[in-house]
């Protein structure tokens, strides 16, 4: 039996179709009860027993040849179909969305967020403190007693004769200390109040306090630790300088400088905790020493965003502050 | 402190580059906060800390770097005046404890002009040096004693004898004494004032400021010249409270040398006597050695130092640096102490610790190793901070900005919204806009809304976390979460319109709740005064208050100046830091089943007794009530609304049946109708 002019007429069948449709119609053509290949099959009785397996073979090639092509066709006649229906969706994409008022944190709360998450990274618990402060906690319980020429750095608001707003946040050292005991490492964003005003100085400003307390804590742990904090929050390796300094709640105390593109810049105050303090918030100083750190919330901010005045981080002009 | 290059180099005996010295300085402790070029010399300003008292002096500046360049200051040239007699003015001390010593000389036959009546002048070194020092030119004698001062430390005063009756005293003062001085200010002492007096009358606030009576002027032809130590502690604060700060004062209250006042009296006596003239009493001392300072020996270990500093510093090396710094030290062979005495210049040395600083401070901070901490384990626990940030970080996705108001705010603008309750005032505020702590958010952020609109902002969603404030028998402090939705934008886009209302802002508090875990929570008609009472509601949480929403008080918008409403919130943050222990459910496998029902509410009742009802006669199987629709009119009764709610249910055991799903809702249909007479609709 000669197929060859059904399987061409086949294939050029095939060739022609241009739609599902199309296809639905040839295979009823070839494959339904009346197909042509179905037909085939059906006489394949009349046939004597020696031909009969060759010629079911072939049918079967040829109907498998017709569904292998029918099979691949149909998938891209769907496609491009597909295809074409997408056109009719076609939108404007560069219309604007609606509603785009974005939120954002304050540039200040970024930056305490940027000091505290060095120092979580190391372990530090984040603490909080009052911010109507005695004078007990604001200044004698860290070594400034009543009249000590230190008081004249600080230029208090006081709410009445022993109540103040805290000139600091180093009244959070005691109060952390007497709340969770040592060994302890704590670091304390928050609000300090001071009477002065002008480009550089607000009368309400941030600070960061920081405080570890263990045994064998050294002046070279300070100096790491910090050295690692400014290089990581300045995102470089800085040239960083400590020099001494006077705090009376440490000894020895330090400055911190980072060298900018003016030269030597102030970045905060530090030292080992005054052997005085410990004893007043009941903690042996002969059995454990530590480090304290301070710095300003604003200053860091200043030169992170780079911006000048720092009064106009408490304007809040949303046209300002939305940049950060 | 402002001093002359040229004149540190002539204590050190060396001259410096003005670089490396600045540096030096700074690198001392002693800040060099700017350094001016003259035309022959530099000015040094140098920022003091206030435990340096001995540093106040071209002397001491000098004594820290010849100690850091160990070398040792030359001594100072003997006197050549003639002294003779004892002076006619007696001075009794009836306070030790405050004036442990008293050092003064007469000094008579003077005169201050010369023969053509011209003010006698001093050498210009010194005018220039004082000039430097921002010490104002008074005249010749005050001009040296003030030279002195600058040059060795020593605080000094002249009284004109003439002005003076009788014998003076050193005591405290009686209650309200008054003194009139130098400066023609008034002032009234009390107890705790020291004073310096004739037999009259009171001639000195001591080691602040002599008074104008007793004072030398250009006339005066014989003197007094006191030259005292007073304690620190008797002088400190008194400048303050008064408003003088002097440069005696400043001196006296960080603590000047107590060896120093003969030697200073003797050095002003010689530049007297060169440049203005004078015939010289004997120097008379008054003072009780068990009243003076004392300096107590301080034990320090050499293993506690290097370990503070993690350094390995050798015996020898200490000592060496120590005996630069005229702290002098003894200690036996093998003795693992060192017994250490400080000068009589130093008042900021009394612990180990302090000799410690003095150490690393001579070998250079920069010098010190750095080393990595090792540190004991310690807890994790998650703080207010880090719930406070989640949140901020949430309301900001929401689409607010953060802001930072101050803390105080005007007292008006309190009194205005009635926010008084308990609110504390600034005795000393900075000014009268800020002399208030707030009692609330609101003041901060009515500020923002109106300077932000001025600019011209139609939109605004503001937020703030911070603290507020108040008393009521003791001072409490809140953390509260509060903020401002402000839309004035009639049409938001190109495809949306419509303003935003009390349900935009329900949802918005809504999910706030469920993100701070808080799902069971009660809404009430708000009760607080800054909110619209129908537009309005407080939220509860099991049965505390914890915060407020809705629409902004009519009359606040008035009384704020305000033509346009905006929403407000303000809820307690701390009530908002809650801990949620989830279980995770697998849902159920059998089909949802739901139905829709409608009902005509009168118009009185309310949503949530509705939902309430439906909810309990729902079943077990119930998985929510939703409203879908509400409508007024129609052909509504008069004063009835329109309530459509889908409700679906689901079991987790079987696919639940029409039987059952009807008897339920002939349930809720019956239940309404007689508790509420709600019918049934189609």
């Amino acid at each position: 039996m000669d197929l060859q002019p059904l399987k061409k007429q086949l294939l050029q069948d095939l060739k022609n179709v241009s739609s599902a449709q199309g296809l639905q119609d040839l295979k009823v053509k070839y494959l339904g009860k009346k197909g042509e290949i179905t037909l085939l099959s059906k006489n394949l009785g009349k046939l004597s027993q020696k031909e009969r397996p060759k010629a079911g073979k072939s049918i079967n090639e040829l109907r498998a040849l017709f569904e292998t092509k029918s099979g691949s066709l149909l998938f891209k006649i769907e496609q491009s179909e597909i295809e074409e229906s997408l056109e009719k969706d076609s939108i404007d994409i560069s219309l604007p969305a609606n509603n785009l008022q974005n939120g954002s944190l304050h540039p200040i709360t970024k930056t305490i967020d940027k000091i505290c998450e060095f120092f979580s990274s190391r372990g530090y618990l984040i603490e909080d403190g009052p911010e109507i402060e005695s004078e007990y906690y604001n200044f004698d319980a860290l070594n400034i007693p009543k009249d000590h020429p230190a008081r004249d750095m600080h230029d208090t608001f006081y709410v009445d004769v022993e109540t103040l707003l805290r000139t600091h946040t180093s009244p959070v050292q005691i109060r952390a200390i007497n709340k969770r005991s040592v060994p302890l490492k704590i670091i304390c964003p928050g609000k300090v109040y001071r009477s002065d005003a002008d480009q550089t100085h607000t009368p309400m400003f941030h600070q960061v306090e920081g405080l570890l307390i263990d045994e064998k804590v050294n002046f070279g742990n300070l100096k790491q630790e910090l050295t690692d904090f400014l290089n990581f929050f300045f995102k470089k390796n800085l040239e960083v300088r400590f020099r001494p300094s006077y705090f009376p709640f440490t000894e020895p105390s330090a400055e911190v400088d980072i060298m900018d593109k003016k030269g030597w810049l102030e970045i905060m105050g530090c030292g080992m905790v005054h052997p005085n303090v410990l004893k007043e918030a009941g903690v042996d100083p002969n059995k454990y020493s530590g480090f304290a750190f301070g710095l300003g919330i604003e200053r860091m901010a200043k030169l992170d965003y780079e911006m000048d005045d720092m009064r106009l981080l408490f304007e809040n002009d949303v046209r300002f502050i939305s940049q950060s | 402190m402002k001093i002359l290059k040229s004149h540190l180099e002539e204590k050190i005996g060396k001259k410096k580059n003005i670089s490396k010295l600045a540096e030096q300085l700074t690198m001392l402790g002693l800040e060099v906060d700017s350094v001016d070029s003259l035309k022959k010399d530099y000015c040094i300003d140098i920022d003091l800390t206030p435990n340096r008292g001995d540093c106040f002096s071209v002397l001491g500046v000098a004594r820290e770097i010849a100690a850091d360049d160990c070398i040792k200051l030359k001594k100072e040239k003997p006197l050549k005046v003639n002294l003779s007699g004892k002076p006619i003015t007696n001075v009794i001390i009836k306070a030790y404890d405050a004036c442990p010593k008293y050092c003064y000389s007469e000094i008579s036959n003077l005169s201050l002009k010369d023969k053509n009546d011209n003010v006698k002048k001093l050498p210009e070194f010194i005018n220039y040096r004082l000039e430097i020092a921002g010490i104002n030119s008074i005249n010749p004698i005050v001009d040296i004693l003030n030279y002195v001062m600058l040059d060795i430390g020593q605080p000094m005063h002249a009284f004109d004898k003439n002005k003076i009756d009788g014998d003076i005293q050193v005591r405290f003062a009686k209650s309200n004494e008054k003194i009139i001085l130098l400066d023609k200010q008034k002032i009234n002492t009390s107890q705790d004032c020291l004073l310096i007096s004739d037999e009259k009358k009171p001639i000195a606030l001591a080691g602040v400021m002599g008074s104008y009576d007793s004072s030398v002027d250009l006339e005066t032809n014989s003197i007094i010249l006191e030259s005292a130590f007073f304690s620190p502690r008797s002088i400190r604060g008194k400048g303050r409270r008064f408003g003088i700060q002097t440069d005696a004062s400043q001196r006296y209250e960080r603590g000047v040398d107590f060896e120093l006042q003969r030697k200073a009296l003797l050095f002003a006596i010689s530049l007297i006597h060169e440049h203005i003239g004078g015939v010289y009493s004997d120097i008379k001392e008054i003072s009780s050695s068990k009243s003076l300072p004392t300096r107590k020996l301080i034990n320090l270990s050499i293993s506690t130092l290097n370990n503070k500093l993690g350094t390995s510093l050798s015996i020898t090396e200490v000592k060496k640096i120590l005996t630069f710094l005229e702290i002098s030290s003894s200690s036996g062979p093998g003795d693992p102490l060192v017994k250490l005495k400080p000068p009589s210049h130093r008042f900021d040395l009394e612990i180990e610790a302090d000799i410690i600083e003095e150490v690393a401070r001579l070998v250079g901070y920069d010098k010190l190793p750095l080393e990595k901490v090792k540190t004991s384990f310690q807890e994790f626990s998650k703080t207010d901070y880090q719930n406070t940030l989640d949140l901020k970080k949430f309301i900001a996705s929401q689409n607010f900005q953060e802001v930072i108001n101050y803390s105080f705010v005007d007292d008006r603008l309190q009194e205005k919204l009635g926010l008084t309750k308990g609110m504390i005032k600034i005795q000393n505020p900075i000014n009268e806009k800020l002399n208030s702590m707030r009692t609330s958010l609101l003041p901060g952020l009515l500020n923002n809304l109106t300077s932000n609109s001025k600019r011209g902002a139609s939109y605004l969603k503001i937020f703030e976390e911070g603290k507020v404030f108040s008393k009521i028998k003791k001072i409490s402090e809140l953390n509260r979460f509060a903020g401002i939705i402000y839309d004035q934008e009639k049409k938001k886009g190109w495809r949306e319109s419509g303003s935003y209302n009390f349900f935009s802002q329900k949802e918005f508090i809504l999910k706030l709740l469920n993100f701070s875990n808080l799902q069971k929570i009660t809404l009430k008609p708000s009760s607080s005064k800054l909110l619209h009472p129908k537009v309005s509601a407080d939220i509860f949480k099991a049965g505390k208050k914890i915060g407020s929403f809705g629409e902004i008080h009519p009359i606040i918008l008035k009384k704020a100046n305000l033509k346009k409403s905006f929403f407000y919130f303000e809820l307690d943050s701390l009530e908002l830091f809650n801990e949620k222990k989830v279980e995770l459910i697998e849902p159920s496998k059998y089909p949802q089943v739901q139905r829709d029902l409608a009902f005509t509410v009168p118009e009185y009742l309310i949503f949530k007794d509705i939902e309430s009802e439906i909810i309990k006669n729902s079943g077990n199987n119930l998985i929510n009530v939703k409203l879908f629709d509400l409508f007024k009119g129609g052909d509504l009764p008069k004063n009835h609304k329109s309530l459509a709610f889908r409700i679906t249910w689901q079991s987790k055991k079987e696919t639940l049946d029409d039987l059952y799903i009807e008897s339920i809702v002939k349930e809720i249909a019956k239940n309404l109708k007689d508790n509420f007479k709600v019918e049934l609709r189609g």
